[in-house]
Protein backbone atom coordinates (compact mmCIF):
# COMPACT_ATOMS: atom_id res chain seq x y z
CA UNK A 1 0.00 0.00 0.00
CA UNK A 2 2.55 2.61 1.00
CA UNK A 3 4.65 2.00 -2.44
CA UNK A 4 6.32 5.27 -3.94
CA UNK A 5 4.02 7.29 -6.02
CA UNK A 6 0.79 5.15 -5.72
CA UNK A 7 -0.96 8.61 -5.68
CA UNK A 8 0.51 9.95 -8.96
CA UNK A 9 -0.18 6.66 -10.80
CA UNK A 10 -3.96 6.28 -9.66
CA UNK A 11 -4.42 10.35 -10.30
CA UNK A 12 -3.40 10.06 -13.61
CA UNK A 13 -5.40 7.00 -14.07
CA UNK A 14 -8.46 9.18 -12.85
CA UNK A 15 -7.63 12.48 -15.00
CA UNK A 16 -7.12 10.30 -18.57
CA UNK A 17 -10.37 8.88 -17.74
CA UNK A 18 -12.02 12.39 -17.17
CA UNK A 19 -9.97 14.10 -19.99
CA UNK A 20 -10.71 11.20 -21.97
CA UNK A 21 -14.88 10.86 -21.56
CA UNK A 22 -15.66 14.29 -21.17
CA UNK A 23 -13.90 16.07 -24.41
CA UNK A 24 -15.35 12.99 -26.46
CA UNK A 25 -18.91 13.35 -25.41
CA UNK A 26 -18.84 17.25 -25.50
CA UNK A 27 -17.22 16.96 -28.70
CA UNK A 28 -20.06 15.16 -29.88
CA UNK A 29 -22.70 16.83 -27.62
CA UNK A 30 -21.83 20.34 -29.60
CA UNK A 31 -21.87 18.33 -33.08
CA UNK A 32 -25.05 16.73 -32.79
CA UNK A 33 -26.27 19.68 -30.71
CA UNK A 34 -26.00 22.10 -33.53
CA UNK A 35 -26.86 19.44 -36.23
CA UNK A 36 -30.45 18.83 -34.38
CA UNK A 37 -30.53 22.57 -33.25
CA UNK A 38 -30.41 23.53 -37.17
CA UNK A 39 -32.20 20.94 -39.21
CA UNK A 40 -35.75 20.42 -38.36
CA UNK A 41 -36.21 16.78 -39.43
CA UNK A 42 -33.28 15.72 -36.97
CA UNK A 43 -34.26 17.89 -34.06
CA UNK A 44 -37.98 16.22 -34.50
CA UNK A 45 -36.21 12.88 -34.58
CA UNK A 46 -33.87 12.98 -32.26
CA UNK A 47 -34.75 15.16 -29.27
CA UNK A 48 -37.60 12.89 -27.96
CA UNK A 49 -34.78 10.36 -27.69
CA UNK A 50 -32.74 12.45 -25.83
CA UNK A 51 -35.47 13.82 -23.62
CA UNK A 52 -36.40 10.04 -22.74
CA UNK A 53 -32.52 8.81 -21.98
CA UNK A 54 -31.75 12.03 -20.08
CA UNK A 55 -33.77 10.97 -16.44
CA UNK A 56 -32.05 7.81 -16.83
CA UNK A 57 -28.87 7.83 -14.09
CA UNK A 58 -26.19 6.79 -16.72
CA UNK A 59 -24.07 5.31 -13.79
CA UNK A 60 -26.73 2.38 -13.58
CA UNK A 61 -25.56 0.89 -16.69
CA UNK A 62 -22.04 0.89 -15.42
CA UNK A 63 -22.47 -2.77 -14.37
CA UNK A 64 -23.53 -3.48 -18.19
CA UNK A 65 -20.19 -1.93 -19.57
CA UNK A 66 -18.31 -3.99 -17.22
CA UNK A 67 -19.92 -7.08 -18.71
CA UNK A 68 -18.82 -5.91 -21.79
CA UNK A 69 -15.69 -4.32 -21.80
CA UNK A 70 -14.39 -5.95 -18.38
CA UNK A 71 -13.46 -3.41 -15.02
CA UNK A 72 -10.16 -1.56 -17.32
CA UNK A 73 -10.33 1.54 -18.94
CA UNK A 74 -12.89 0.74 -21.63
CA UNK A 75 -16.27 0.77 -19.24
CA UNK A 76 -15.63 3.56 -17.27
CA UNK A 77 -14.61 5.61 -20.20
CA UNK A 78 -18.20 5.07 -21.83
CA UNK A 79 -19.46 5.82 -18.87
CA UNK A 80 -17.81 9.43 -18.39
CA UNK A 81 -18.84 10.01 -22.18
CA UNK A 82 -22.49 9.12 -21.77
CA UNK A 83 -22.47 11.88 -18.78
CA UNK A 84 -20.26 14.10 -20.52
CA UNK A 85 -22.58 14.13 -23.23
CA UNK A 86 -26.20 14.50 -22.15
CA UNK A 87 -26.11 18.56 -20.25
CA UNK A 88 -23.60 19.85 -23.37
CA UNK A 89 -25.77 18.49 -26.15
CA UNK A 90 -29.02 19.61 -24.08
CA UNK A 91 -27.13 23.15 -23.77
CA UNK A 92 -25.94 23.40 -27.47
CA UNK A 93 -29.55 22.74 -28.71
CA UNK A 94 -31.73 25.02 -26.54
CA UNK A 95 -28.61 27.39 -27.42
CA UNK A 96 -28.65 26.71 -31.25
CA UNK A 97 -32.62 26.82 -30.89
CA UNK A 98 -32.40 30.27 -29.11
CA UNK A 99 -30.47 31.86 -31.93
CA UNK A 100 -32.30 34.98 -33.19
CA UNK A 101 -33.36 34.45 -37.00
CA UNK A 102 -32.74 37.75 -37.71
CA UNK A 103 -29.21 37.32 -37.34
CA UNK A 104 -29.37 34.28 -39.42
CA UNK A 105 -31.13 36.65 -41.86
CA UNK A 106 -28.78 39.59 -42.53
CA UNK A 107 -25.91 36.84 -42.71
CA UNK A 108 -27.93 35.48 -45.50
CA UNK A 109 -28.96 38.95 -46.88
CA UNK A 110 -25.00 39.53 -46.81
CA UNK A 111 -24.28 36.40 -49.06
CA UNK A 112 -22.77 34.15 -46.16
CA UNK A 113 -22.65 30.48 -47.06
CA UNK A 114 -24.04 27.61 -44.68
CA UNK A 115 -21.04 27.16 -43.35
CA UNK A 116 -20.16 30.76 -43.12
CA UNK A 117 -23.33 31.59 -40.99
CA UNK A 118 -22.34 28.44 -39.04
CA UNK A 119 -19.51 29.24 -37.82
CA UNK A 120 -19.59 33.18 -37.79
CA UNK A 121 -23.34 33.67 -36.43
CA UNK A 122 -24.88 30.37 -34.68
CA UNK A 123 -22.03 29.22 -33.02
CA UNK A 124 -20.52 32.77 -31.38
CA UNK A 125 -24.77 33.12 -30.81
CA UNK A 126 -24.80 29.74 -28.49
CA UNK A 127 -21.62 30.09 -27.32
CA UNK A 128 -22.72 30.78 -23.80
CA UNK A 129 -25.08 28.00 -23.56
CA UNK A 130 -22.60 25.38 -24.77
CA UNK A 131 -19.92 27.21 -22.21
CA UNK A 132 -22.63 26.34 -19.73
CA UNK A 133 -23.70 23.31 -20.69
CA UNK A 134 -19.49 21.97 -20.67
CA UNK A 135 -19.63 23.25 -16.86
CA UNK A 136 -22.11 21.17 -16.25
CA UNK A 137 -20.87 18.13 -17.81
CA UNK A 138 -17.18 18.50 -16.10
CA UNK A 139 -18.57 18.77 -13.04
CA UNK A 140 -20.67 15.14 -13.41
CA UNK A 141 -17.97 13.55 -15.63
CA UNK A 142 -15.31 14.15 -11.95
CA UNK A 143 -18.56 12.89 -10.01
CA UNK A 144 -18.98 9.57 -12.23
CA UNK A 145 -15.40 8.83 -12.35
CA UNK A 146 -15.50 8.57 -8.73
CA UNK A 147 -18.37 6.83 -8.32
CA UNK A 148 -17.53 3.91 -11.19
CA UNK A 149 -14.04 3.75 -9.33
CA UNK A 150 -15.84 3.23 -5.97
CA UNK A 151 -18.32 0.34 -7.95
CA UNK A 152 -15.65 -1.72 -9.75
CA UNK A 153 -12.28 -0.87 -10.96
CA UNK A 154 -8.72 -1.66 -11.22
CA UNK A 155 -7.19 1.70 -10.79
CA UNK A 156 -7.91 5.20 -9.97
CA UNK A 157 -8.54 7.51 -6.90
CA UNK A 158 -12.35 5.90 -5.58
CA UNK A 159 -10.37 2.56 -5.85
CA UNK A 160 -7.39 3.88 -3.82
CA UNK A 161 -9.64 5.66 -0.85
CA UNK A 162 -11.93 2.76 -0.86
CA UNK A 163 -8.90 0.12 -0.93
CA UNK A 164 -7.57 2.50 1.67
CA UNK A 165 -10.36 2.91 3.98
CA UNK A 166 -10.54 -1.19 4.04
CA UNK A 167 -7.26 -0.97 5.67
CA UNK A 168 -7.71 1.76 7.89
CA UNK A 169 -4.96 3.54 5.92
CA UNK A 170 -6.83 6.81 6.83
CA UNK A 171 -4.01 8.97 5.61
CA UNK A 172 -4.09 7.41 2.22
CA UNK A 173 -7.77 7.74 2.10
CA UNK A 174 -7.95 11.38 2.72
CA UNK A 175 -4.90 11.87 0.21
CA UNK A 176 -7.27 10.45 -2.72
CA UNK A 177 -10.36 12.61 -1.50
CA UNK A 178 -8.44 15.82 -1.12
CA UNK A 179 -6.08 14.78 -4.62
CA UNK A 180 -10.26 14.35 -6.38
CA UNK A 181 -11.55 17.47 -4.55
CA UNK A 182 -8.66 19.44 -5.84
CA UNK A 183 -9.24 18.64 -9.43
CA UNK A 184 -12.75 19.30 -9.62
CA UNK A 185 -11.63 22.69 -8.19
CA UNK A 186 -8.67 23.23 -10.58
CA UNK A 187 -10.49 22.26 -13.17
CA UNK A 188 -14.15 24.12 -12.61
CA UNK A 189 -11.63 27.26 -12.21
CA UNK A 190 -9.86 26.44 -15.85
CA UNK A 191 -13.26 26.10 -17.64
CA UNK A 192 -14.54 29.52 -16.17
CA UNK A 193 -11.47 31.08 -16.78
CA UNK A 194 -11.46 29.78 -20.42
CA UNK A 195 -15.24 31.11 -20.37
CA UNK A 196 -13.79 34.96 -19.46
CA UNK A 197 -11.63 34.63 -22.10
CA UNK A 198 -13.76 33.44 -24.62
CA UNK A 199 -16.95 35.59 -23.56
CA UNK A 200 -14.91 38.88 -23.44
CA UNK A 201 -17.35 40.64 -25.88
CA UNK A 202 -20.46 39.34 -23.56
CA UNK A 203 -19.48 42.35 -21.00
CA UNK A 204 -19.38 41.30 -16.54
CA UNK A 205 -23.18 40.83 -15.82
CA UNK A 206 -21.51 39.03 -12.65
CA UNK B 1 -25.32 18.40 -60.56
CA UNK B 2 -28.99 17.86 -61.55
CA UNK B 3 -28.84 14.51 -59.27
CA UNK B 4 -27.62 16.48 -56.27
CA UNK B 5 -30.15 19.92 -56.45
CA UNK B 6 -32.72 16.85 -56.40
CA UNK B 7 -31.29 15.45 -53.42
CA UNK B 8 -30.96 19.19 -51.98
CA UNK B 9 -34.36 19.51 -53.24
CA UNK B 10 -36.38 16.44 -51.56
CA UNK B 11 -34.03 17.00 -48.23
CA UNK B 12 -34.95 21.11 -48.10
CA UNK B 13 -38.96 19.65 -48.75
CA UNK B 14 -38.90 16.70 -46.02
CA UNK B 15 -37.43 19.82 -43.96
CA UNK B 16 -40.02 21.44 -43.86
CA UNK B 17 -42.73 18.92 -44.07
CA UNK B 18 -40.65 17.70 -40.71
CA UNK B 19 -41.22 21.58 -39.21
CA UNK B 20 -45.10 21.40 -39.81
CA UNK B 21 -46.12 18.17 -39.02
CA UNK B 22 -47.81 16.77 -35.55
CA UNK B 23 -47.29 13.32 -36.14
CA UNK B 24 -45.24 12.19 -33.23
CA UNK B 25 -42.10 11.15 -35.29
CA UNK B 26 -40.18 11.19 -32.74
CA UNK B 27 -40.85 7.78 -31.16
CA UNK B 28 -39.11 6.81 -34.67
CA UNK B 29 -36.18 6.95 -32.73
CA UNK B 30 -36.98 5.23 -30.08
CA UNK B 31 -38.42 2.53 -31.04
CA UNK B 32 -34.93 2.40 -33.10
CA UNK B 33 -33.24 2.24 -29.84
CA UNK B 34 -35.18 -1.20 -29.31
CA UNK B 35 -35.16 -2.54 -32.74
CA UNK B 36 -30.77 -1.92 -32.00
CA UNK B 37 -31.18 -3.55 -28.90
CA UNK B 38 -33.00 -6.57 -30.62
CA UNK B 39 -30.44 -6.86 -33.15
CA UNK B 40 -27.42 -6.23 -31.48
CA UNK B 41 -28.78 -8.61 -29.15
CA UNK B 42 -29.65 -11.65 -31.98
CA UNK B 43 -25.73 -10.74 -33.63
CA UNK B 44 -23.39 -11.41 -30.60
CA UNK B 45 -23.61 -13.78 -29.06
CA UNK B 46 -20.98 -15.20 -26.50
CA UNK B 47 -19.33 -18.24 -27.26
CA UNK B 48 -19.43 -19.33 -23.64
CA UNK B 49 -21.75 -18.22 -20.77
CA UNK B 50 -24.47 -16.13 -20.72
CA UNK B 51 -25.45 -14.16 -23.52
CA UNK B 52 -24.07 -10.45 -23.54
CA UNK B 53 -27.09 -8.83 -24.77
CA UNK B 54 -30.48 -10.54 -23.38
CA UNK B 55 -32.92 -10.17 -25.70
CA UNK B 56 -35.98 -7.76 -25.55
CA UNK B 57 -38.29 -10.28 -24.82
CA UNK B 58 -35.99 -12.29 -22.10
CA UNK B 59 -35.42 -8.90 -19.93
CA UNK B 60 -39.17 -8.36 -20.32
CA UNK B 61 -40.15 -11.86 -18.76
CA UNK B 62 -37.57 -11.11 -16.15
CA UNK B 63 -38.83 -7.58 -14.67
CA UNK B 64 -42.46 -9.56 -15.25
CA UNK B 65 -41.42 -12.49 -12.97
CA UNK B 66 -40.02 -8.95 -10.59
CA UNK B 67 -43.02 -7.19 -10.40
CA UNK B 68 -45.94 -9.31 -10.67
CA UNK B 69 -45.41 -13.00 -11.03
CA UNK B 70 -42.87 -12.66 -7.91
CA UNK B 71 -43.12 -9.45 -6.67
CA UNK B 72 -39.25 -9.97 -5.56
CA UNK B 73 -38.58 -5.97 -6.27
CA UNK B 74 -41.01 -4.13 -4.36
CA UNK B 75 -38.83 -4.09 -1.20
CA UNK B 76 -35.84 -3.63 -3.13
CA UNK B 77 -38.12 -0.52 -4.97
CA UNK B 78 -38.92 0.82 -1.48
CA UNK B 79 -35.52 0.94 -0.38
CA UNK B 80 -34.63 2.69 -3.32
CA UNK B 81 -37.45 5.34 -3.18
CA UNK B 82 -36.78 6.09 0.30
CA UNK B 83 -33.63 7.00 0.60
CA UNK B 84 -34.71 9.29 -2.73
CA UNK B 85 -37.49 10.75 -0.35
CA UNK B 86 -35.56 10.78 2.64
CA UNK B 87 -32.44 12.70 0.98
CA UNK B 88 -34.03 14.53 -1.42
CA UNK B 89 -36.51 16.17 0.86
CA UNK B 90 -33.95 17.29 3.32
CA UNK B 91 -32.06 19.12 1.17
CA UNK B 92 -35.83 21.05 0.01
CA UNK B 93 -36.26 21.86 3.78
CA UNK B 94 -32.75 22.96 4.15
CA UNK B 95 -31.88 24.25 0.93
CA UNK B 96 -34.96 26.52 -0.43
CA UNK B 97 -34.57 28.46 2.82
CA UNK B 98 -31.02 28.78 3.72
CA UNK B 99 -31.03 29.76 -0.23
CA UNK B 100 -34.00 32.89 0.27
CA UNK B 101 -32.24 34.27 3.16
CA UNK B 102 -28.76 33.91 1.30
CA UNK B 103 -30.79 36.15 -1.14
CA UNK B 104 -32.28 38.60 1.08
CA UNK B 105 -29.41 39.25 3.59
CA UNK B 106 -26.22 40.67 2.74
CA UNK B 107 -24.58 39.15 6.18
CA UNK B 108 -25.53 35.63 5.23
CA UNK B 109 -24.89 35.92 1.90
CA UNK B 110 -21.43 37.35 2.83
CA UNK B 111 -20.35 34.76 5.28
CA UNK B 112 -22.10 31.16 2.72
CA UNK B 113 -21.02 32.64 -0.50
CA UNK B 114 -18.11 31.89 -0.15
CA UNK B 115 -18.07 28.21 1.17
CA UNK B 116 -21.00 26.91 -1.38
CA UNK B 117 -18.91 28.39 -4.71
CA UNK B 118 -16.16 26.27 -3.01
CA UNK B 119 -17.80 23.04 -2.28
CA UNK B 120 -19.89 23.89 -5.60
CA UNK B 121 -16.89 22.25 -8.18
CA UNK B 122 -16.19 19.93 -6.12
CA UNK B 123 -17.47 16.45 -6.39
CA UNK B 124 -19.38 15.66 -2.96
CA UNK B 125 -19.54 12.09 -3.91
CA UNK B 126 -15.26 12.03 -2.87
CA UNK B 127 -16.66 11.91 0.50
CA UNK B 128 -18.21 8.73 0.50
CA UNK B 129 -15.64 6.71 1.78
CA UNK B 130 -15.40 9.10 4.62
CA UNK B 131 -19.04 9.24 4.98
CA UNK B 132 -19.05 5.21 5.37
CA UNK B 133 -16.34 5.42 7.99
CA UNK B 134 -17.91 7.25 10.35
CA UNK B 135 -21.36 6.86 10.07
CA UNK B 136 -21.25 2.22 8.99
CA UNK B 137 -22.73 0.77 6.50
CA UNK B 138 -26.64 1.58 7.24
CA UNK B 139 -28.71 4.58 5.60
CA UNK B 140 -26.89 7.32 7.20
CA UNK B 141 -24.35 7.50 5.09
CA UNK B 142 -26.23 7.20 1.80
CA UNK B 143 -28.76 9.76 3.33
CA UNK B 144 -25.95 12.40 3.67
CA UNK B 145 -24.48 11.98 0.73
CA UNK B 146 -27.51 12.22 -1.44
CA UNK B 147 -28.39 15.37 0.82
CA UNK B 148 -25.14 17.25 0.31
CA UNK B 149 -25.35 16.15 -3.61
CA UNK B 150 -28.77 17.62 -3.98
CA UNK B 151 -28.42 20.48 -1.66
CA UNK B 152 -26.12 22.57 -3.84
CA UNK B 153 -28.37 23.29 -6.96
CA UNK B 154 -31.74 23.58 -4.71
CA UNK B 155 -29.76 26.32 -2.70
CA UNK B 156 -28.07 28.05 -5.61
CA UNK B 157 -31.40 27.90 -7.30
CA UNK B 158 -33.48 29.55 -4.80
CA UNK B 159 -29.99 32.32 -4.01
CA UNK B 160 -30.39 33.05 -7.90
CA UNK B 161 -34.29 33.50 -7.83
CA UNK B 162 -34.40 36.13 -5.19
CA UNK B 163 -31.44 38.03 -6.96
CA UNK B 164 -33.40 38.07 -9.95
CA UNK B 165 -36.87 39.78 -8.65
CA UNK B 166 -37.04 42.46 -10.07
CA UNK B 167 -36.26 46.10 -8.00
CA UNK B 168 -39.44 47.63 -9.35
CA UNK B 169 -41.72 44.92 -8.12
CA UNK B 170 -40.35 45.19 -4.99
CA UNK B 171 -40.55 49.35 -4.80
CA UNK B 172 -44.27 49.14 -5.91
CA UNK B 173 -45.03 46.69 -2.69
CA UNK B 174 -42.89 49.33 -0.70
CA UNK B 175 -45.43 51.94 -1.82
CA UNK B 176 -48.60 50.23 -1.48
CA UNK B 177 -47.14 49.69 2.36
CA UNK B 178 -46.55 46.80 2.52
CA UNK B 179 -44.40 45.39 5.59
CA UNK B 180 -41.62 43.36 4.94
CA UNK B 181 -43.24 40.28 5.35
CA UNK B 182 -45.51 41.04 3.11
CA UNK B 183 -43.16 42.05 0.42
CA UNK B 184 -41.64 38.76 0.61
CA UNK B 185 -44.57 36.36 1.08
CA UNK B 186 -46.19 38.39 -2.18
CA UNK B 187 -43.83 39.29 -4.02
CA UNK B 188 -39.81 38.13 -3.72
CA UNK B 189 -41.02 34.04 -3.30
CA UNK B 190 -43.45 34.02 -6.04
CA UNK B 191 -41.22 35.47 -8.49
CA UNK B 192 -38.25 33.40 -7.56
CA UNK B 193 -40.55 30.12 -7.75
CA UNK B 194 -39.46 29.28 -11.40
CA UNK B 195 -35.88 29.44 -10.67
CA UNK B 196 -36.43 27.56 -7.08
CA UNK B 197 -38.10 24.63 -9.04
CA UNK B 198 -35.49 24.81 -12.18
CA UNK B 199 -32.93 23.89 -9.15
CA UNK B 200 -35.18 21.24 -8.38
CA UNK B 201 -35.33 19.80 -11.35
CA UNK B 202 -31.30 19.66 -11.65
CA UNK B 203 -30.98 18.18 -8.42
CA UNK B 204 -33.82 15.39 -8.68
CA UNK B 205 -31.56 12.97 -11.59
CA UNK B 206 -28.49 14.23 -9.67
CA UNK B 207 -30.33 12.78 -6.31
CA UNK B 208 -31.09 9.42 -8.51
CA UNK B 209 -27.89 9.12 -9.23
CA UNK B 210 -26.13 9.12 -6.02
CA UNK B 211 -28.64 6.52 -4.58
CA UNK B 212 -27.80 4.42 -6.86
CA UNK B 213 -24.10 5.08 -6.46
CA UNK B 214 -24.28 4.32 -2.98
CA UNK B 215 -26.29 0.89 -3.37
CA UNK B 216 -23.80 -0.25 -5.83
CA UNK B 217 -21.05 0.48 -3.79
CA UNK B 218 -22.10 -1.06 -0.28
CA UNK B 219 -25.46 -2.45 -0.10
CA UNK B 220 -28.26 -5.14 1.16
CA UNK B 221 -31.09 -3.62 -0.30
CA UNK B 222 -32.30 -1.36 -3.51
CA UNK B 223 -32.24 -1.52 -7.10
CA UNK B 224 -28.51 -0.98 -7.22
CA UNK B 225 -27.76 -3.91 -5.15
CA UNK B 226 -30.05 -6.20 -7.45
CA UNK B 227 -27.93 -4.47 -10.34
CA UNK B 228 -24.61 -5.64 -9.09
CA UNK B 229 -25.61 -8.84 -7.39
CA UNK B 230 -27.02 -10.38 -10.10
CA UNK B 231 -23.48 -9.22 -12.30
CA UNK B 232 -21.64 -10.74 -9.45
CA UNK B 233 -23.75 -14.11 -10.33
CA UNK B 234 -23.45 -13.61 -14.26
CA UNK B 235 -27.08 -13.32 -14.06
CA UNK B 236 -26.92 -10.54 -17.28
CA UNK B 237 -31.11 -10.50 -17.92
CA UNK B 238 -31.94 -9.34 -13.90
CA UNK B 239 -28.66 -6.76 -14.68
CA UNK B 240 -30.21 -5.40 -17.28
CA UNK B 241 -34.01 -5.34 -15.60
CA UNK B 242 -33.03 -3.59 -13.09
CA UNK B 243 -31.48 -1.13 -15.26
CA UNK B 244 -34.72 -0.54 -17.19
CA UNK B 245 -36.25 -0.23 -13.86
CA UNK B 246 -33.98 2.47 -12.48
CA UNK B 247 -34.63 3.82 -15.89
CA UNK B 248 -38.44 3.90 -15.72
CA UNK B 249 -38.11 5.52 -12.33
CA UNK B 250 -35.82 8.34 -13.35
CA UNK B 251 -38.29 8.76 -16.38
CA UNK B 252 -41.32 8.84 -14.35
CA UNK B 253 -39.76 11.82 -11.48
CA UNK B 254 -38.38 13.90 -14.24
CA UNK B 255 -41.76 13.74 -15.87
CA UNK B 256 -43.58 13.84 -12.50
CA UNK B 257 -41.66 17.00 -11.83
CA UNK B 258 -42.28 18.67 -15.62
CA UNK B 259 -46.23 18.36 -14.82
CA UNK B 260 -46.27 19.66 -11.20
CA UNK B 261 -43.99 22.70 -13.02
CA UNK B 262 -47.10 23.19 -16.28
CA UNK B 263 -49.52 22.68 -13.04
CA UNK B 264 -48.26 25.34 -10.54
CA UNK B 265 -46.14 28.20 -12.69
CA UNK B 266 -48.35 28.13 -16.33
CA UNK B 267 -47.23 31.77 -15.95
CA UNK B 268 -43.91 31.97 -16.14
CA UNK B 269 -41.15 31.11 -18.69
CA UNK B 270 -38.52 28.59 -19.25
CA UNK B 271 -35.48 29.68 -16.80
CA UNK B 272 -32.44 28.02 -16.97
CA UNK B 273 -29.91 28.77 -13.77
CA UNK B 274 -26.30 29.41 -15.23
CA UNK B 275 -24.23 27.76 -12.88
Amino acid sequence: MRTEGILIENSWATLQLVYFGFTGGSALGIIVGVITGRIAIFGKLFDPLVSVTYPIPKIALFPIFVIWFGIGFLSKAVVVFLAAFYPVYIHTFDGVRGVPELHIWSAQNFDASRLQILTEVVIPDSLPQILSGLRVGLALSFIVVFSAELIQSDLGLGQLALQARQFNNYELMFSAISMIALFGVIHDRLLLLTRRRLLYWQGDEH
Amino acid sequence: MSEVARINDWFSRLNDWAEQTSYPIGYVSIIGLLVVWQIGALLVSSSYGPPLIPRLEVVAMELYTMLIAEGTAYSHIAATLFRVFVGFTAALVVGIPVGLLMGSSKRVEFVLDPIISTFYPIPRIAFYPLLLTILGLGHAPKLVIIFLESLIPILLGSYYGVQGVSELHIWSGENFGASKLEIFRDIVFPASLPYIFSGVRMAMPIALIVTVVTELVSSSQGIGYIIIQAQGSFDYETVFAGVVLISLIGIFFDQALARLREHLLFWAGDVSIDM
